[in-house]
C-alpha cells in the first residue's frame, strides 16, 4: 500500500509541477505585479484597438468555423448512418484523409491554387468567366477559415457518427409507434440523443480553431489572439501584456472541459454491444448519382490543399500557369541533403518517439490505477490528466517558457525536455483513455484467476495484462507518435535555435523563404503526410484485428 | 475421524457500510462436494473470493490445513478457483491456459506436457486444445476453466456458479460431467450456487445461505427432510405449509389445531413458541391413516413417472400432492380427493 501511495503521489506531483503550475505562473502573472494584484494587464489589452480587434476575429473564427463543419459533417454524418450505397466504406475512409496533415502544410500549397494569381483564378481568366482575379482569401481570414473547415469537419463527421450508432434505432420506431411525426421525432428524440456528441465536437473544433499557430502565420493574418501572443513571446518580459492574451484563451477553453470530460467517460467501453441498425434504405439510379456528385465535391475541395501540396512538391516552375509547367524530383533530394530538413526529420523522430514511450508509459500506468485501484484522490488524477484534451499547444509552450525561463530547464537554451514534455502531454488524454478502457473491458477475474494458479504480480502483468492491453495501447501509441510528428503549435513556440527545429518549424521556416522554399517545404509535407497515413493505417490495422480477435465470442 | 481441510471461522464483511457477511463458520473435510447453496445476491461470491483470498474479510479467519492463511496473499494458497465468467486468458490457447499453473510453479517442460495431456483427456478437450477460448463452445470453455484450476492439484477447488453460463441442456450434460471429474479425481470442493437441483444432485454437503448468513448445514438429505425454517423448506423442493397451534403435548407426540382440522406431529427438538408452522412434502402422504385433509382438484400435471395433483380444500387452502398415476382412484372419495399424512412426515419449523 506504501509503495502504491508513493508511486501514485509522484505521478500527481509530476502532472501538478510540470502542468499545472505553468498555467497558475501564467494566470498570476496576469493579476499581479510585483506580488500585488492590478487589472492594469487587461486595461492595456482592452484598450488596445489591434489587440481588441484580434479577441473578437479569433472568436469569431471558432464559431464560423464551427458552423461550418457542422453544415458539412452532420449531414454526411446522417447520410453514413441512414442510408446504403455502394462504396460506402470506402467513402467513410477517404472522409477522414483530410485529418492527416495539418492545415498550415496544405495552405503553402492552396495558396499556389487559390490566391490572385493562382491555378483558379488564371483558369477562371483564360475561360473568360472572369476579368480581374478574385480574392478567394480577403486579408487571410476566410484563408484560415476555408484551410481549417476542410481540415476538421471529419471530427464532426466522426462524433455525430459514433453519437447516432450509440442508441438502438427503435427509440424513433416507438417515438413514430406513438404517433409522432419525423419532425417531432428528430426534435424530441433524436437531437437531445446525439446533442452531448455534438457539443463535444463543437468545443474541440472551437478550441482548436482559436488556437491554430501555423495557419494563420503562412496566410500572415497577424489579427488573431494566437498570432498575437506568438510574437509577444519574445519580450513578455518588458511587455506582460501576453499573460492576460493567454488567460483570456484559458477562459474560452476551459469551461469547455465540462462537456468533453463527461462526453468522453460515457463513452461505452464493451465492444461487444449490439445496438440494432438495420439500414434498410438503399439509393440507386439517379439519387446516388447525385450523392457521389455530391461526396466528390466535398472530398475535392477537402482534398485540394493536399493535392495542391503534392503538385507544388514536385513543380519546377509553377507561376501564372494553371498547372505547373515542367515537374522535378530535385525537392525532395534537397529535403534528405539539406542540413536544416536533415536535423527537422531526425529531430521529429527523436522527440516523437521519445514522447510516444513517454506517453505510453505514464498513460498506460495512469490508466490502469483509474481503472483499478481504490485510492483516495484518484479523482484529482482523473480530472488533471484529461485536462490537456483543452490546454493547447501555445498555452503549454507559452507557460514553459515564462515559467522555467532562468531555471536550469530553461527552454530557451534547450527545448528539448519541454518539446519531448509537450508533446505527451498533449496526446496523454487519449493513450489515458485507451488504457483505461481496455482494462475496463478486461475482467478483473482474469487477473484474479493467474493468483489463484500461483502467480505473482510481476508475472501477471507480464502474462496476463499486458498482453490484453497492449495491442490497444500500441494503436493509440502509433497515433501518438504521427501527432507528435507534426505537431505545429509547441514546436513554433519552443524550438527556438536551428539545431532544435522539428518538421513543422523547418516547413514553416521554408515556407517563408523566396525562391525554391515553399516548394522544399511541401516535400517535407508530403513526406510527412505519408508517415501519418502508414502510422494510421497501421495502427487501425492492430484495433481492427488484434482486439476483434481477443473479445469476439463464439 | 475425517480429515478436516477447510474452515472458516466468524467470517464477517460489510462494503461501504451494508453488511453481506455475518458470522459465517463451517468446516469442510476431505473429498467432501461441500455446497453453498442460497438465492442470488446472498454474498455467496464475496464468501468464496474471502476464502481465495481475493477480498480481505472484516472478522473472523480462514483456516487451511490447520494453517490461518487469512493474510496470506490469493497467489500463495494453492486453492484452485473456477469462475462464474470462466475468466478465460482470451490471448492465450486452450492448453496455454491450462498449463499456465504448472509454468508458474516452473515445471520442466515434458512434465507438464505430460500433465496437461492428462487432463485434457480427462476435461475431454482433445480437439480443442489450439484453438483459442473464443473459438470453442460454452460448455468447452467451462471445461477449459475446470482443467485450468485443477492441473495444480490445490488442496480444495471452489467454483462459483460453474454452470450458471450455460443454457438448460449443456447444463444438465455438465452436471454429471462435473459429477465424474469430481469422482475420478476425488477433490474437495466448494461450490456456490443458487440451483437448489445441483446441489441436491451433486453435494455431499449443502450450507443454506440466506442474505448474509447460513441458516443450516446438513446432507442433502439432512436438509431435504428436516429443513430447519421456513427459507430452508421452500428453497429447496417443494411443500406444503399450514399453520397451527399447539394444544396438547403427549410424550413425544404433539395435538395441533388448524383450520383444516387437528392434526398430530411427532415431536423431534424444543420449540419456543405454541404457534407454529409446519409443512409436509407433496410426496410424503398416504391415501388413508391419521392428518386427513378433503379438498377439490383445482387440476393436475404429469411429472414424468409422478401424477401431481393441486387440491384446493373448503377453507381456501391450497395443497400440492404427488402420486404414483395408478393409485389415483384410491384417493378418491366421490367428488372429493382425500389424503393423510403420517406423523413422522409432519415438519415443524421454527417461527
Ligand atoms: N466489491 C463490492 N463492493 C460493494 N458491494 C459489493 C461488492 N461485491 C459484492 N457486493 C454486494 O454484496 C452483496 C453480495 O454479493 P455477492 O457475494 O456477489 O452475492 P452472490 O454471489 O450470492 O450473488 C450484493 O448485494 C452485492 O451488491
Ligand atoms: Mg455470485
Amino acid at each position: 500500500m506504501m509503495r502504491k501511495k508513493i508511486l501514485f503521489f509522484s505521478i500527481l506531483f509530476f502532472l501538478i509541477y510540470f502542468f499545472i503550475y505553468p498555467i497558475f505562473f501564467i494566470v498570476y502573472q496576469s493579476f499581479f505585479h510585483q506580488n500585488k494584484f492590478t487589472l492594469e494587464l487587461f486595461k492595456i489589452a482592452l484598450t488596445n484597438y489591434s489587440i481588441r480587434k484580434s479577441i473578437l476575429n479569433s472568436i469569431l473564427l471558432g464559431i464560423i468555423v464551427v458552423i461550418t463543419t457542422s453544415i458539412i459533417g452532420i449531414p454526411l454524418a446522417f447520410i453514413f448512418d441512414r442510408i446504403n450505397f455502394k462504396g460506402k466504406s470506402l467513402f467513410r475512409i477517404l472522409f477522414l484523409l483530410p485529418m492527416i496533415s495539418s492545415p498550415f502544410v496544405g495552405a503553402i500549397g492552396i495558396k499556389q491554387v487559390l490566391s490572385r494569381f493562382g491555378s483558379l483564378n488564371i483558369l477562371l481568366i483564360k475561360l473568360n468567366l472572369i476579368k480581374n482575379p478574385i480574392s478567394f482569401f480577403g486579408s487571410g481570414f476566410s484563408g484560415i477559415v476555408i484551410l481549417q473547415t476542410l481540415h476538421l469537419f471529419p471530427i464532426m463527421f466522426l462524433n455525430i457518427s459514433s453519437a447516432l450508432n450509440n442508441y438502438d434505432i427503435s427509440v424513433e420506431e416507438a417515438s413514430y409507434n406513438l404517433g409522432a411525426s419525423k419532425i417531432q421525432t428528430f426534435l424530441r428524440i433524436t437531437f437531445p440523443l446525439i446533442l452531448p456528441g455534438y457539443f463535444t465536437a463543437s468545443s474541440i473544433i472551437f478550441i482548436w480553431s482559436i488556437t491554430d499557430l501555423g495557419t494563420p502565420l503562412v496566410f500572415e493574418f497577424n489579427q488573431l489572439i494566437s498570432v498575437k501572443i506568438f510574437h509577444m513571446l519574445k519580450d513578455i518580459n518588458t511587455n506582460p501584456v501576453g499573460y492576460c492574451l493567454v488567460f483570456m484563451i484559458l477562459i474560452l477553453t476551459l469551461p469547455l472541459f465540462i462537456f468533453i470530460k463527461r462526453y468522453i467517460e460515457k463513452i461505452p467501453y464493451t465492444t461487444d454491444r449490439t445496438v440494432l441498425r438495420i439500414v434498410e434504405k438503399n439509393l440507386k439510379g439517379k439519387s446516388l448519382f447525385l450523392l457521389y456528385f455530391f461526396f466528390s465535391l466535398i472530398l475535392f475541395f477537402s482534398l485540394l490543399p493536399h493535392f495542391s501540396m503534392i503538385l507544388y512538391s514536385f513543380s519546377k516552375k509553377w507561376f501564372f500557369s494553371i498547372l505547373p509547367e515542367k515537374y522535378t524530383l530535385e525537392y525532395y533530394k534537397i529535403v534528405f541533403s539539406h542540413r536544416l530538413t536533415k536535423t527537422g526529420i531526425l529531430n521529429s523522430l527523436i522527440y516523437s518517439s521519445l514522447s510516444t514511450t513517454f506517453d505510453i508509459f505514464l498513460g498506460f500506468l495512469i490508466g490502469y490505477i483509474l481503472a483499478r485501484w481504490k485510492i483516495r484522490g484518484k479523482n484529482i488524477l482523473d480530472i488533471i490528466s484529461m485536462m490537456p484534451l483543452v490546454i493547447p499547444g501555445i498555452v503549454l509552450a507559452f507557460g514553459y517558457v515564462v515559467t522555467f525561463s532562468n531555471t536550469i530547464l530553461d527552454p530557451k537554451n534547450n527545448p528539448v525536455f519541454f518539446i519531448i514534455l509537450s508533446y505527451s502531454l498533449r496526446r496523454l488524454p487519449y493513450i489515458i483513455r485507451t488504457t483505461y478502457s481496455s482494462f475496463l473491458q478486461i475482467s478483473e477475474n482474469l487477473e484474479e484467476a493467474s493468483y489463484s494458479l500461483g502467480a505473482d504480480n510481476l508475472i501477471t502483468f507480464k502474462k496476463i495484462v499486458f498482453p490484453l492491453v497492449s495491442p490497444g495501447i500500441f494503436a493509440g501509441g502509433i497515433l501518438a507518435f504521427a501527432f507528435s510528428l507534426m505537431e505545429v503549435s509547441c514546436s513554433l513556440i519552443l524550438a527556438i535555435r536551428e539545431k532544435f527545429y522539428p518538421i513543422s518549424k523547418v516547413i514553416y521556416t521554408l515556407a517563408g523563404r523566396v525562391t525554391d522554399g515553399p516548394n522544399t517545404a511541401c516535400s517535407l509535407g508530403v513526406l510527412g503526410m505519408i508517415i501519418t497515413a502508414i502510422c494510421l493505417f497501421i495502427s487501425t490495422k492492430i484495433i481492427m484485428k488484434k482486439i476483434g480477435e481477443f473479445f469476439r465470442i463464439g | 475421524m475425517k480429515k478436516e481441510i477447510l474452515a472458516v471461522e466468524n467470517i464477517e464483511k460489510s462494503f461501504d457500510g451494508k453488511e453481506v457477511l455475518k458470522n459465517i463458520s463451517f468446516t469442510v473435510y476431505e473429498n467432501e462436494f461441500f455446497f453453498i447453496l442460497g438465492p442470488s445476491g446472498c454474498g455467496k461470491t464475496t464468501l468464496l473470493r474471502i476464502i481465495a483470498g481475493f477480498t480481505q474479510p472484516d472478522r473472523g479467519r480462514v483456516i487451511l490445513n490447520k494453517k490461518d492463511i487469512t493474510n496470506l496473499p490469493p497467489n500463495k494458497r494453492n486453492i484452485g478457483f473456477v469462475f462464474q465468467n470462466f475468466a478465460l486468458w482470451p490471448h492465450m490457447k486452450v492448453k496455454e491456459n491450462i498449463a499456465f499453473g504448472l509454468e508458474i510453479r516452473k515445471y520442466p517442460g515434458d512434465f507438464i506436457e505430460k500433465k496437461v495431456k492428462e487432463i485434457l483427456e480427462l476435461t475431454k478437450l482433445k480437439d480443442v486444445e489450439n484453438l483459442y477460448p473464443s473459438q470453442i463452445s460454452g460448455g468447452q470453455q467451462q471445461r477449459v476453466s475446470l482443467a485450468r484450476a485443477l492441473i495444480t492439484n490445490p488442496q480444495i477447488l471452489l467454483l462459483d456458479e460453474p454452470l450458471s453460463n450455460l443454457d438448460a441442456k449443456l447444463r444438465d450434460e455438465m452436471r454429471s460431467e462435473l459429477k465424474r471429474i469430481f469422482k475420478e479425481t476425488g477433490k474437495t470442493m466448494i461450490y456456490v450456487t443458487h440451483d437448489q437441483k445441483e446441489a441436491m444432485t451433486l453435494g455431499t454437503t449443502i450450507a443454506v445461505m440466506k442474505e448474509k448468513e447460513i441458516v443450516q448445514i446438513g446432507s442433502p438429505y439432512e436438509i431435504y427432510t428436516y429443513p430447519r425454517n421456513f427459507f430452508v423448506a421452500s428453497f429447496v423442493g417443494d411443500i406444503n405449509f399450514l399453520k397451527g397451534k399447539i394444544i396438547e403435548k403427549i410424550g413425544e407426540i404433539l395435538k395441533i389445531e388448524t383450520e383444516e382440522g387437528l392434526f398430530y406431529a411427532k415431536y423431534k427438538r424444543p420449540l419456543n413458541s405454541e404457534n407454529i408452522l409446519f409443512c409436509f412434502r407433496p410426496e410424503s402422504i398416504t391415501n388413508k391413516g391419521e392428518n386427513l385433509i378433503k379438498g377439490k382438484m383445482r387440476d393436475f400435471e404429469f411429472l414424468g413417472n409422478l401424477l401431481r395433483l393441486n387440491i384446493i380444500t373448503e377453507r381456501g387452502n391450497l395443497f400440492k400432492i404427488e402420486i404414483l398415476p395408478k393409485d389415483f382412484e384410491n384417493y378418491r372419495n366421490g367428488e372429493d380427493i382425500v389424503f393423510s399424512i403420517k406423523k413422522e412426515d409432519v415438519i415443524l419449523l421454527e417461527e
